[in-house]
């Protein structure tokens, strides 16, 4: 079979990443422009900066990316771009420059969903070995994924309220960490123990779960100390809080493990690259002698490889759009 | 030699096609919502239309605001990629500076309407100033009727006015915002 190489472009949030893929799993170059340093001044992302970013950068994004691949657009098979969920005006200047690309060359446009990227980011690694169950943890999504086949996305539980990304953010906000705060709070909690009493999410019997009952007691706590004058045990905090959260996934992913059969699990998102949650999965996997595939570290945050592969499979089915193509800042494909 | 126009700053979407520096077509859209999806697929009607090939154009031509944030971020950055793509010098022209255009740049002080307020600039012996003012709807209320706003843009004249066309590297082209962002530092 021929290969196929695919330009990939994701500006979903405060990253501005183009790729070259083949094949939907071999990454022939990668070029991403973060705008962590930006954002971390205000504790977050701020979405008119994030797009004023991604309008200075894209060519030089595109243009390091081209130049790495020695690979010339008219040896492209097809342009990906992510088309959402994410920010409304991020999104807007990859996919308009995705149609450029798509229009001057010729080449077919494909839109991919960017939750798709993030479980797709795993055929650039170890694969996927349908049926799966995908754990997608993120700043926007806590999700529980039965994949019966390629593109085939059942919900089998959710988070009701705040996704774990986010309640890492905001707790590290709380304790006075830097912009993106879940890196920061794994540093913190390996010196740290679970010495905290905190409440446990949901003790329900359904696959969903929550986050923001555990996060407001941490803030309120930290809150309560501090108006005592007394000053809480950051490292011992960051500690019970992972480990209350992480216990609380991986209970779930238990039971969705009991409810389905599949042959392989696989984890998805920015907080898949979190060692501890990496360590719990394994084990639970191991457990049950499941196999497990996670994202190498590098395709866990948001880039442009993971959007390569995700397109892949849209690629081979036809499945193309059109310079009509709009951001759907809210669209989830499950 | 084919110059392609682009305009996005406003509601109001205006795709132009010149040929050896005179118009030969353009595609005006009133009211448009949703300016990613018509954008590209108007410029490709434009050319098609004409029988161009988009490798045929030598230069591109983008409104680069003030105006809608996201409006001129879409022309800019369908604009940048052309002029990057095909290798071909693209110039930025300001909203306010099209409208001078369009009024055979006569000197009054010149407006640009956005959702919330106004952008303006004056222009004296066929200068502007230099100095752009965004004033906010019920800040300008008392000057309203002697600012000169757009209308329905003529860009016939475009090319007449070549020190009004700014040129730089595709890769450095970037929206005028003139308004910062506000947010408060935590």
């Amino acid at each position: 079979m021929k290969d196929v190489y695919i330009l990939a472009i994701e500006s979903s949030c405060d990253e501005t990443s183009i790729a070259i893929v083949k094949n939907g799993n071999e990454v022939i170059s990668l070029s991403t422009n973060t705008q962590i340093s930006i954002h971390q001044n205000y504790g977050g992302v701020v979405p008119e900066l994030a797009s004023r970013m991604h309008t200075e950068n894209i060519l030089y994004v595109l243009d390091a990316a081209l130049k790495k691949s020695n690979i010339s657009i008219n040896d492209i098979n097809a342009v990906a771009v992510t088309y959402g969920p994410g920010l409304m005006g991020s999104l807007l200047i990859g996919i308009e420059a995705a149609k450029v690309i798509s229009y001057i060359y010729k080449k077919p446009l494909i839109a991919v969903n960017h939750m798709a990227g993030h479980i797709y980011a795993n055929k650039l690694s170890n694969g996927m070995n349908f049926p799966l169950i995908a754990l997608v943890v993120s700043g926007g999504h806590t999700d529980i994924i039965y994949m019966k086949e390629d593109y085939s996305f059942q919900v089998l539980g959710s988070t009701l309220d705040d996704a774990i990304g986010e309640a890492y953010d905001k707790i590290a906000r709380v304790l006075g960490l830097k912009y993106p705060g879940g890196p920061n709070i794994e540093r913190l909690a390996l010196n740290g123990n679970p010495s905290y009493k905190l409440p446990i999410p949901m003790k329900d019997q359904s696959l969903n779960m929550s986050f923001s009952g555990l996060k407001s007691s941490i803030v309120n706590l930290v809150h309560n100390e501090c108006q005592k004058g007394k000053e809480v045990n950051k490292e011992d905090l960051a500690c019970s809080f992972q480990t209350v959260a992480v216990n609380e996934l991986i209970r779930k992913l238990e039971m969705a493990i009991n409810t389905v059969d599949v042959k392989n699990v696989i984890i998805a998102g920015g907080v898949s690259a979190n060692k501890y949650l990496r360590t719990k999965v394994k084990e639970l996997t191991d457990k049950y002698s499941i196999k497990l595939n996670v994202p190498s570290f590098e395709y866990c945050t948001d880039n442009a490889a993971m959007i390569g592969a995700a397109a892949y499979y849209l690629y081979q089915n036809n499945i193309f759009s059109d310079l009509n193509l709009n951001a759907m800042p809210n669209e989830n494909i499950y | 030699m084919y110059s392609l126009f682009i305009d996005t700053h406003f509601k109001n979407i205006l795709i132009g096609l010149f040929k050896e520096k005179k118009l030969v077509d353009t595609i005006y859209k009133k009211d448009v919502i949703n300016t990613s999806e018509i954008v590209m697929s108007n410029i490709n009607e434009i050319l098609t239309r004409n029988n161009c090939d988009s490798k045929i154009l030598s230069e591109v031509v983008v409104c680069n605001g003030p105006g809608s944030f996201t409006g001129v971020r879409v022309g800019v950055t369908i604009a940048k990629t052309f002029a990057y793509l095909l290798k071909i010098p693209i110039y930025t022209i300001s909203s306010l500076e099209l409208v001078a255009i369009t009024n055979d740049l006569k000197d009054g002080i010149y407006g640009v309407k956005e959702n919330n307020g106004v952008y303006i600039e004056k222009m004296t012996a066929g200068k502007f100033n230099e100095n752009i003012n965004y004033l906010k709807n019920t800040e300008i209320l008392s000057i309203n009727d002697k600012i000169l706003y757009e209308n329905e843009l003529n860009i016939e004249n475009l090319f007449e006015h070549n020190y009004l066309l700014h040129t730089t590297n595709s890769f450095d082209v970037n929206p005028l915002y003139v308004k910062s962002i506000n947010v408060t530092n935590k």
